[in-house]
């Protein structure tokens, strides 16, 4: 096939409906959030303290930390699944959850002493956190994948990552409210752990499903 | 200044081309081959790869900038856009090659509006791309590229609804946009 009829067919397919990209994301995070409503309580339960909690700032940490990573990953989102790179300077904006993380760290040490460390560190159900996150994580994952699968990433894998935190995010957020381990410490190494895990996953399927 | 306004026309063609104005499109897409051509042969001499493949990488470019045009962000200028999917798609043709990439391809897609191809020696036939559609697929695209009917003569002459020629065709297109990475010697 010649160039110039190469153009021709494209032209004629002009009128071929395309969502602009930033809102097919959007759309495949809303679909994740969604589909982790409805799954959520089919296996876990809400802590039924919850109430208490929710004045607690050891248990708002979890959602400081989580929310943030969700929207600092969005608000990359957009950028990693156009052509052009993302500079290296405004992917430094993933650090803002894990700098909230380390001042609740910091609080925690500072106000208890070392004997309490490790044992709030390991926490009560640390299997639970690396399952379960990993594993609410996997809707929203894929959703985030159908979406970026119409963008043009300039970094695949980078980009699978990234929808990883996004659906780390998602999931841990809704797992918080089940935990019943709100020290920083716990965060810091398991929904850390967990959503490095998911992001690990996500880089992988970026790889392989993102390519364009 | 020059590259300022050649960027704005192709701003605004883009935008009549997603509004579905196809001749706005025909006239954009002819006008980015001009420069995409040299620019792509030379990213191949620099990489000192044969030049018999710059035409497939311009046109798996012109179907990638189609296929993924919801990736422009239409408040911002066109051409860093079509470098970074031309550039994109020039590596993806040299590595399937085998060759490594060491040369700054950047520096050689950044002059993208600075020089027109002039001569017609280029424009070869690029039989790879068509060649993997089948059936309905392969008729209507050639039908509409190399035959260069108009999208109701197709529906017409094949006995088709023309929404059927449109999606069939849109097919068409994102199965030769996807071919490229299902090539055996990956």
């Amino acid at each position: 096939m010649k160039t110039d009829d190469l153009i021709n067919a494209i032209a004629a397919d002009a009128a071929a409906p395309r969502q602009p990209i930033g809102w097919v994301v959007w759309v495949g995070a809303g679909v994740g959030v969604l589909a982790t409503m409805l799954l959520f309580p089919t296996l876990l339960s809400v802590r039924p303290d919850i109430g208490a909690a929710l004045g607690d700032w050891h248990f708002l940490m979890k959602w400081a930390f989580s929310i943030t990573l969700l929207a600092t990953a969005m608000a990359l989102i957009v950028n990693l699944a156009r052509p052009q790179r993302t500079p290296s300077a405004k992917m430094l904006l993933l650090l803002a959850a894990p700098a909230i993380l380390a001042v609740g760290v910091a609080a925690e040490m500072i106000t208890l002493p070392p004997s309490f460390w490790m044992p709030l560190m390991v926490g009560t159900n640390a299997l639970g956190c690396i399952l379960y996150v990993p594993l609410l994580s996997g809707l929203p994952l894929a959703a985030m994948i159908i979406a970026l699968r119409r963008g043009a990433p300039a970094r695949p894998a980078l980009a699978g990552a990234v929808a990883g935190l996004i659906a780390a995010g998602i999931a841990a957020s809704f797992y918080a409210t089940h935990c019943q381990n709100d020290s920083p410490l716990f965060l810091a190494a398991w929904y850390l752990l967990a959503t490095a895990i998911v992001a690990g996953v996500g880089a992988i399927l970026g790889a392989r499903l993102l390519r364009w | 200044m020059a590259q300022g306004s050649k960027e704005e026309e192709w701003a605004a063609l883009m935008r009549a081309a997603i509004g579905g104005d196809s001749s706005a499109y025909h006239t954009l897409l002819q006008s980015l081959s001009t420069v995409l051509r040299p620019a792509v042969r030379r990213g191949f001499t620099q990489a000192g790869a044969p030049l018999g493949d710059v035409e497939d990488v311009v046109q798996e470019t012109l179907l990638a900038l189609h296929l993924k045009r919801n990736t422009w962000d239409p408040s911002q200028p066109l051409g860093p856009w079509v470098r970074a999917i031309a550039r994109h798609k020039l590596i993806d043709a040299l590595r399937r090659r085998g060759r490594r990439i060491q040369i700054p391809i950047d520096s050689v897609l950044d002059t993208l509006a600075a020089e027109e191809d002039s001569s017609g020696v280029d424009r070869q036939d690029a039989e790879r791309l068509v060649n993997g559609l089948r059936g309905r697929q392969r008729d209507i695209v050639r039908a509409v590229s190399i035959d260069g009917q108009s999208i109701r003569e197709v529906a017409e002459r094949l006995n088709m609804k023309e929404v059927a020629v449109r999606v069939t065709l849109h097919r068409g297109l994102k199965a030769l946009g996807a071919q490229h990475r299902k090539d055996p010697d990956e």
